[in-house]
């Protein structure tokens, strides 16, 4: 005989029980009273099972040393400490029929599915196949002694029978009370339940301490007993059916059938597990809750562990009793058997995090690593402002394999760039490239990146990398919506990108190999080898200061980051990262998508309206500017600078002198600038007049145009 | 009777048939119907309302959200807006004689990368100059606060820091639905159950009234608060909304010992949990993708939600899933709620209440019943018109109706 | 082990051309074609191929995927698959695998190449052992 700890107590059970008979076999109640359905109905033998509380002990094999505790007297048991939590498997299974409930309905169901050729799968809770739920798909989720099971199904029967329906009277809460199908069970098992009486709807009380010592019948009588065994006749078991009202599945035998409901409960718990009595429910119905879901609602009876299960038909009684019409049973919903977060979470992975082929070489320059739109990105390399420094008076790299690229080309490529694009298309000139926003139908600003014109049917796209993520769908969509011929080919991830950027780049490139007469010049593209590697060159510039993005396959990005490294040592070069690069293109006054716009940032908002062909016939978002051009708009973004230290990104704007509530917008981009010496700030004034001076962080800003660095653009042009 | 059932104030059901006509018709009696109808009577002595419900009060989003009332969005308008409504419920209680079971619990907004960090530093700056009282705080404060999160995030979400919102808090949702309806039942409004308004009267372009399948009643204004169902409503009286409807899903577990203080939320994996009063881990997260009027759940979700939790919460792993539901919410194009005058005589809106809109059932209530009252809308909800999608002054605020 | 080592930057070529030209193509011997969607053609180990159908077709490099061989598809789609895997070979399959976009390749030979983008390719990594 092997032995399980009950309580503290160690207690020996048989082959083959469930933890819930092996304690009626010790003569206990597997919890702590209540009428015992050994079929996982109700909730009345739920304990703690190895730590797990809740845990239904009926539906629960025995095995050497579990450890079962009851959950402690008239309060909820503990969620128990931070244990580290066991992996739990998943499968993926497929079926073309499955047959829910081995019972006499569910074999005939199988049998005929089979005569017809199908195959068929059946699960039962009773072999360890416990149906959490039925969801579309259809999807049966099964909770299986190896795992969790997601079972995908053409066809699906529900043959889950019939519940016993528990009695309601003074006392029914004590232990020694069973269904005549648990005490049948428990019998069968060898349990010895004492001296059994048997009884039906005569039963009005049971008395007792903490066991069944006597039942008093209708007609007065008493008996006294062990065990109470109440044959009260059953409900379908249909809880899966009416939880999925739009999945396909036949319902059959007893779980199809409709059942009369019990006699009108007069007294003792109604909802085992809150322990809602008949008086609570006398209590709501007297409140005007009168009907079946605010009695639910009011008196919470039915949701508990068993959903409902136990109470359903004593409740459907009661309001039937009391309003005079028989209710519909409540709106079931999953799970029909529990399932821990830890069995839920099985097999799903939250994010995919990219990362881009010069990953390893960060990790070994020591760069702070930070996930920023689904990519792994170094933040810094230890010291940001000496990044800044190495952009501004020598040379860095920067890793901008993230972003969005695109090749589109067809006969109609020009006319889809025309439309999906705000601005002119047709006339950048091959070799040529021009920075673009993209706008929604609603005219506000999307995502921005550039054009290059690769020939005259063909160009490169490049997006932010935010925005590459649905840069594809977005340009698909549209162009598939206008029944135009363009090819469209993303990338993002197959291309690898180093801007190469200070006033040293150039010379860095013809250390390189790139000839002074080959480089491009500023808005210029051309295909290159770089230190060997074939790369398209793209002469552009966010930083500021001369830049040279180095699109190339990414098989070669290594080589080609670390022959950069090596050739630019002589002149300081030094990678740099995303904070010292928004550092440098705040002072140049470049917008960040999604930071420095908002929602519905349209381009006059942010003063881009260059950026905004309204001559052309047609292109996404024209409609809308043209109508919200005659509105008033009081929102912009301006450039602002101030004294002492860059105040925090957020920080509120305020007029100068108003109240500490009179907000006027907020800062979205700040920047202790290394080389003005003062801090450089872009923020929203929402509020005209717009004022010159403003307060942020209880000191002064002014307005100034932007860029703050370089406003000619020479430097870029070097 | 236990203490809950013990609590409860009646419900003083009117004992007529609907009247001809009344002054005001509110169509829908979820929460802001409710409160709405509520305030008229008990503030502007606007008795002749009748609020009809086309099932039983609550039975939509009011009676299956998640409970949260906080005030930490991300522009000024909101935060005011939202900060006025939690005061409101801090008074509730004192206010009608109701227990709403409102429990102060703090908010935590978790942030796992840098940016995420900035937009919960960005939020607790604009909370604080609007009124708000919400902080940012690191990673010992948020342990001490909420000593079952494991602040590495499983190695991949470590937590950078968080908003602490000081009074984010819950109450139970159908007790605030009641507590509304016996207010107005007492103050003699009526409320029908089971009669759904299945179109308007109207008399030229103005509406006049109601429809029901027992009759026509006729209104001085129609206002429709039907959550999830406005596109339909507001359709009849022609009027266009910039409102998609989503499904948005939760679940709660079994009931626990009380020992998880406050609610949490997370910028980076978008998810929210919190323990009820009664015990139950209660958790959820973003809205359906797919725009959908279908309450079913899905399993996805559960999974999606359970790796979310146990992620940043081990313990989670070992608790029970009890319960899953769905309610369908209309979700505006700017994430913030409509209310007000509709451009149609005589039908007026509450609506784009979306998934978050429990925290503003006072608060929206008390402000709308004042607009109908005098005819003006108060500085608290005139940002929030309709007319300000025209007019391209949206009240644009994604990062904060997230994650409820 | 349900999938050999990844390889990374298996080496191809992306067309993508009009569904015609792309069916009428003249693909090198020996080459390994993968049609990811009508105009869509990723081939494996192959010269510069020409697509004559098409003046417009976008022929490049295709350096971006890593590649495994799958030891035991009915384990791999058991565990980490939650769609049905074509019936016939030699077929495409795409979708999530643990979580991650990639693609399956059915071959005619009943052996089964695992596909994934280089920058994924660590996490589905992490996630098949
Ligand atoms: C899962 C979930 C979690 C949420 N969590 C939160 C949260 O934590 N915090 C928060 O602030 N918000 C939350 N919300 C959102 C919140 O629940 C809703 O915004 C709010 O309840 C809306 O209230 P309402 O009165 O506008 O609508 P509802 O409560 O939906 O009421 C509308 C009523 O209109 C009735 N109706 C509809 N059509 C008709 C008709 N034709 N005739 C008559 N009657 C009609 C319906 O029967 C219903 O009773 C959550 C929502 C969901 C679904």
């Amino acid at each position: 005989m092997s032995r399980v700890v009950y309580d503290g107590t160690p207690i020996e059970y048989d082959e083959g029980d469930t933890l819930a008979i092996a304690a009626v076999r010790n003569g206990q109640h597997p919890a702590r009273g209540g009428t015992l359905c050994l079929a996982g109905d109700c909730g009345n033998c739920v304990a703690i099972v190895d730590g797990t509380p809740w845990v239904r002990t009926c539906q629960t094999p025995a095995r050497p040393g579990s450890v079962v505790r009851r959950h402690p007297s008239g309060a909820h048991p503990s969620p128990g400490g931070p244990e580290q939590h066991t992996a739990v498997a998943v499968r993926h299974r497929r079926a073309h029929h499955v047959v829910i409930g081995n019972g006499e309905s569910g074999a005939a169901a199988a049998a005929a599915a089979r005569a017809q050729g199908d195959t068929v799968l059946m699960l039962d809770a009773a072999d360890g196949n416990e149906v959490v739920g039925v969801f579309d798909g259809p999807t049966i989720i099964v909770r299986t002694p190896s795992g969790i099971d997601q079972l995908h199904a053409h066809h699906i029967t529900l043959a889950t029978g019939a519940a016993e329906i528990h009695p309601v009277c003074p006392g029914n809460m004590l232990a020694g009370i069973y269904t005549p199908r648990a005490a049948a069970a428990a019998q069968a098992a060898g349990v010895d339940l004492g001296r059994i009486a048997v009884v039906g709807r005569n039963l009005v009380a049971i008395h007792g301490e903490v066991g069944v010592s006597a039942i008093e019948l209708a007609d007065g009588t008493v008996i006294e007993c062990d065990t109470v065994v109440a044959d009260l006749g059953s409900a379908p078991r249909d809880l899966l059916a009416r939880m999925a009202p739009m999945v396909p599945v036949s319902v059959v035998g007893p779980a199809a059938a409709a059942h009369a409901l019990p006699p009108c409960p007069q007294e003792g718990v109604v909802c085992p597990c809150g322990k809602i009595t008949v008086e609570d429910l006398d209590g709501v119905w007297s409140k005007g809750f009168n009907e079946l879901e605010l009695v639910k609602r009011a008196s919470l009876t039915g949701v508990g562990t068993c959903q409902g299960g136990v109470c359903m038909p004593h409740l459907r009684a009661f309001v039937a009793e009391r309003s005079g019409s028989e209710p519909q049973p409540f709106t079931a919903r999953p799970a029909a058997r529990q399932l821990t977060l830890g069995e839920a979470a099985a097999g799903y992975h939250i994010d995919t995090f990219r990362r881009t082929p010069l990953h390893a070489e960060h990790v070994a320059l020591g760069a702070t690593l930070d996930k920023f739109g689904g990519w792994y990105r170094p933040w810094h390399y230890g010291d940001p402002v000496a990044e800044y420094w190495a952009v501004r008076e020598a040379v860095s790299l920067g890793d901008v394999s993230t972003l969005g690229k695109m090749i589109v080309s067809g006969p109609d490529v020009v006319e889809a760039l025309e439309r999906l694009y705000p601005n002119h298309v047709h006339d950048i000139k091959v070799g040529r490239a021009r920075y673009v926003i993209n706008l929604t139908e609603r005219g506000h600003i999307l995502d921005d990146g550039m054009i290059l014109r690769d020939a005259d049917d063909r160009f490169t796209l490049t997006f932010t990398s935010g925005g590459a993520s649905t840069a594809e769908m977005w340009v698909r969509d549209w162009v598939e919506t206008w029944g135009l011929k363009v090819h469209v080919l993303d990338r993002t991830v197959s291309h690898g990108a180093i801007n190469v950027t200070g006033p040293l780049a150039g010379e860095l490139l013809r250390r390189a190999g790139v000839a002074d007469e080959e480089r491009p010049k500023f808005l210029q593209h051309r295909r290159l080898a770089v230190a060997g590697v074939p790369c398209h060159v793209m002469r552009l510039s966010f930083t500021g200061e001369a830049s040279f993005e180095l699109h190339h396959q990414i098989d070669r990005s290594v080589e080609l980051w670390q022959a950069l490294m090596h050739l630019g040592q002589p002149l300081g070069v030094r990678p740099h990262g995303l904070q010292a690069l928004f550092g440098l293109r705040c002072e140049k006054g470049h917008i960040l998508v999604g930071q420095d716009t908002e929602l519905d940032t349209s381009p006059r908002r942010v003063n881009m309206d260059w950026a905004v062909k309204l001559d052309k016939p047609a292109f996404i978002g024209r409609e809308a500017l043209v109508r919200t051009a005659r509105l008033p708009d009081e929102r912009r973004l301006f450039g602002f600078t101030m004294e002492g230290p860059a105040p925090l990104e957020g920080s509120v704007i305020r007029p100068v002198g108003g109240a500490a509530d009179d907000v006027i917008g907020h800062v979205t981009s700040s920047w202790n600038s290394p080389l003005f010496g003062h801090a450089v700030l872009m923020g929203w004034q929402k509020r005209a007049p717009h004022a010159d001076v403003v307060e942020i962080d209880g000191r002064e800003a002014h307005v100034s145009p932007v860029p703050f660095y370089d406003p000619e653009g020479a430097r870029a042009r070097l | 009777m236990n203490e809950f059932v013990e609590t409860l104030l009646d419900l003083p059901w009117q004992t007529c048939e609907p009247k001809p006509a009344y002054d005001v018709v509110i169509i829908g009696g979820g929460g802001h119907g409710l409160s709405t109808a509520y305030y008229l009577a008990a503030r502007h002595g606007i008795t002749n309302v009748c609020v009809l419900d086309a099932n039983y009060i609550g039975s939509g989003n009011s009676g299956r959200n998640t409970t949260i009332i906080r005030s930490n969005y991300g522009i000024p308008e909101s935060v005011r807006f939202y900060q006025h409504s939690l005061e409101l419920y801090q008074g509730l209680e004192a206010e009608t004689g109701s227990w709403i079971m409102h429990s102060t619990k703090g908010q935590i907004w978790l942030a796992h990368s840098v940016t995420a960090a900035r937009t919960e530093r960005t939020r607790a700056l604009m909370n604080q100059a609007c009124g708000a009282h919400t902080d940012y705080i690191l990673p010992d404060e948020i342990k001490a606060r909420c000593p079952q999160i494991d602040l590495s995030g499983g190695g991949r979400y470590p937590v950078h820091g968080a908003s602490y919102h000081h009074e984010g808090a819950t109450a139970r949702h159908d007790r605030v639905v009641w507590t509304y309806a016996q207010g107005a039942l007492r103050n003699g409004v009526h409320i029908f159950q089971h009669t759904p308004v299945i179109g308007l009267v109207k008399d030229g372009d103005r509406v006049t009234g109601v429809h029901t399948p027992n009759g026509t009643i006729s209104a001085g204004i129609v206002l429709s608060a039907v959550g999830g169902h406005v596109s339909t409503v507001a359709g009849w009286a022609g009027v266009r909304l910039p409102i998609r409807t989503h499904a948005l899903q939760a679940f709660v577990t079994n009931a626990y010992a009380q020992e998880f203080a406050p609610i949490v939320s997370s910028n980076d994996l978008v998810f929210y949990v919190s323990q009820t009063p009664r015990g139950q881990m209660l958790i959820g997260a973003e809205y359906d993708r797919q725009a959908s009027y279908r309450t079913a759940t899905s399993y996805a979700y559960l999974q999606a939600c359970s790796a979310k939790a146990t992620i940043m919460f081990p313990f989670l792993s070992k608790l029970r899933i009890l319960r899953s539901w769905a309610g369908v919410c209309d979700v505006s194009t700017d994430f913030s709620p409509i209310i007000g005058h509709t451009g149609v005589d005589g039908f007026m809106l509450s609506t784009g209440w979306g998934t978050w809109g429990f925290k503003a059932i006072p608060a929206a209530g008390e402000q709308l019943a004042a607009l109908i009252a005098t005819g003006t809308p108060s500085p608290l909800i005139a940002p929030f018109g309709l007319d300000r999608f025209a007019n391209e002054l949206a009240m644009a605020d994604p990062s904060s109706a997230g994650t409820r | 082990m349900l999938v050999s080592d990844f390889f990374d930057h298996l080496s191809g070529w992306r067309i993508i051309a009009s569904p015609a030209a792309l069916d009428a193509a003249p693909w090198p011997q020996g080459s390994q074609v993968v049609r990811i969607s009508p105009d869509d053609v990723f081939l494996i180990g192959s010269e510069e191929p020409s697509v004559p159908g098409d003046p417009w077709a976008i022929v490049t490099p295709e350096l971006g995927f890593s590649i495994a061989t799958v030891h035991d598809l009915g384990a791999l789609a058991e565990q980490h698959i939650e769609w049905a895997l074509p019936t016939t070979r030699p077929s495409l399959a795409q979708g999530q695998i643990a979580g991650v976009p990639a693609k399956l390749v059915l071959l005619a030979d009943g052996s089964t190449q695992l596909l994934v983008a280089c920058a994924a390719r660590h996490e589905l990594q992490e996630r098949l052992v």
